[in-house]
């Protein structure tokens, strides 16, 4: 039993260990340019030399800054508007068409009217986290509200609910779930569209974000290792962000059968 | 539909339309950002021949990407979802891979394949196949087992096993996953071509941009929102119509 428990995680950890291994190897025996691919040392190596000023740590806190900025904004418009359409029919019906052409724009499309408006830096970055995921939030709020259960309405007028109770004890809590899983994909969305806004938007100054530092270093001293830094850092961010949603989402959602 | 929804709808627009036009018309937004309707219709007038080869450029990048996305996507899920081995070896590598927000691949994508379409397939194909890949996966895991039993009782071919009982099964998840996949196949497709491009709609809406035509910038944005409406609907249709095809417990 034990022995088998031990297997089951330990085949997954050395596969992945076994990659960067391999990884390791066929760069240092230059079987693969280490410019084209920098191994995993000088991944580490790089972090180092650019957290010695704080540089990195900089980086890091304000592109997490603006990811959950833009994500928290955009969360609370969709879920706004979503229980908005879903409460009043007649507002969903006049907005839905726009709603529905609208989130077929990718929040990319906007970079360049973006910078058009707020100019190169971080407002045109956190207009396009907004705008990305406010859509996923906006659509499985309204679903969640327009799909409850009739029952549970019927149960609630028979039982003498007025219109704000039936708001908040019925229509909102049977549409929690679906808002759930909106804001888990658009915590990814944030952090997709965070990059390339960083990337695009290129602004100035040591400091400036995940993309910037990786745009800076690749385009001043060709440096793909900090490209590769930069990809590991924005994978661990938006891991730690999704880990973080579910373990505060599982508190709140304790009393639902599903968690 | 009743006439009175349909009454709301068109307004609804109609309403944003003129929202618009007041806006610009009466500058109260600075028409430097936002040109009234009018100039947008008249940018799409004026650089109609652009627009239609920058618009096939972009889709042939899509489709190709899409494509390879796609075929690589089913194979390889299908292959972790039936060998147990696999499972365990190498679905930690793919999620491990899979947290990297497909776009933090462009630079490096450059790096790699230039500055051209190359370097956009695979971003692109990226996108596409991570999405596909997990529910092809979970698809062909989710299999009932006794379909499976009875299908090795009758003494299947593995090719057989593959084409009529693994693929049919899993059809319903897989088009979940290509329809999500497109999705981010598009963004994928815009992205590549913001960050950096010579051709293409994210080019041509990045060099407007710079240029401060705000009009032509808007109306490739609106067209982008018309491209994406139209495959997603093209991919609700093929499902519908190959819904048949798939096999799901339970049905006989």
């Amino acid at each position: 039993m034990m022995k088998e428990r031990i297997t089951e995680i330990m085949l997954p950890v050395t596969s992945v260990v076994l990659l960067l291994i391999v990884w390791q190897g066929v760069v240092s025996l230059h079987l693969i340019d280490p410019f084209f691919l920098p191994p995993p040392s000088s991944v580490v190596s790089a972090a180092i030399q650019l957290s010695s000023n704080g540089e990195l740590e900089r980086d890091i806190l304000i592109s997490t800054e603006r990811a959950l900025e833009g994500y928290a904004l955009g969360s609370t418009i969709g879920i706004v508007v979503g229980l908005a359409m879903g409460t009043f029919k007649t507002l969903a019906d006049i907005i839905e068409p726009i709603i529905e052409y609208f989130r077929q724009i990718p929040e990319v499309a906007w970079i360049p009217l973006a910078i058009l408006i707020f100019g190169l830096g971080g407002k045109a970055v956190l207009f396009i986290i907004t705008y990305g995921s406010l859509w996923p939030v906006l659509i499985n709020t309204y679903d969640g509200v327009k799909f409850v259960d009739p029952l549970y309405k019927r149960a609630a007028l028979s039982l003498g609910a007025d219109a704000l109770r039936m708001f908040y004890k019925v229509n909102l809590k049977a549409a929690l779930p679906r808002i759930y899983s909106g804001l888990w994909i658009s915590i990814g969305i944030a952090f997709r569209s965070l990059v390339v806004a960083e990337l695009a938007v290129a602004t100035t100054g040591v400091g400036s974000g995940i993309g910037y530092m990786m745009n800076f270093y690749y385009n001043q001293y060709v440096r793909t290792d900090v490209l590769l830094l930069g990809m590991v850092i924005l994978a661990l961010l938006g891991f730690i962000a999704q880990r973080g949603l579910s373990v505060a989402m599982k508190r709140l959602l304790k009393w639902l059968p599903q968690f | 539909m009743n006439p009175r929804r349909i009454w709301l709808r068109v307004s609804g627009v109609l309403v944003l339309f003129g929202v618009w036009w007041v806006l610009s018309q009466f500058q109260i937004v600075n028409p430097l950002f936002l040109p009234g309707p009018q100039v947008v219709i008249a940018s799409v007038y004026e650089n109609a021949n652009a627009l239609l080869s920058a618009f096939g450029i972009s889709l042939y990048r899509l489709l190709v990407g899409f494509a390879l996305g796609t075929a690589s996507g089913i194979a390889i899920g299908i292959l972790v979802g039936w060998v147990k081995t696999l499972q365990k070896t190498l679905l930690p590598i793919l999620d491990m891979l899979r947290s990297i927000p497909n776009l933090a691949w462009i630079p490096i994508a450059i790096v790699w394949f230039g500055i051209g379409n190359y370097s956009k397939f695979y971003v692109i194909a990226l996108a596409v196949f991570f999405p596909v890949m997990t529910n092809a996966y979970l698809g062909v895991k989710n299999i009932d087992p006794v379909i499976i039993r009875a299908a090795k009782n009758f003494g299947i071919s593995t090719f057989k096993m593959l084409y009529k009982v693994l693929l049919p099964s899993a059809f319903g998840d897989i088009f979940i996953g290509l329809k999500v996949g497109l999705q981010s196949g598009i963004v994928a497709m815009i992205a590549t071509e913001v960050v950096a491009s010579t051709a293409g709609l994210g080019y041509i809406m990045d060099q407007a941009s710079s240029f401060f035509k705000s009009g032509l910038v808007i109306a490739v944005m609106l067209s982008i929102g018309v491209l994406g409406y139209f495959l997603t609907q093209g991919m609700v249709r093929l499902e519908k119509r190959y819904a048949k095809w798939s096999i799901r417990s339970g049905e006989s």
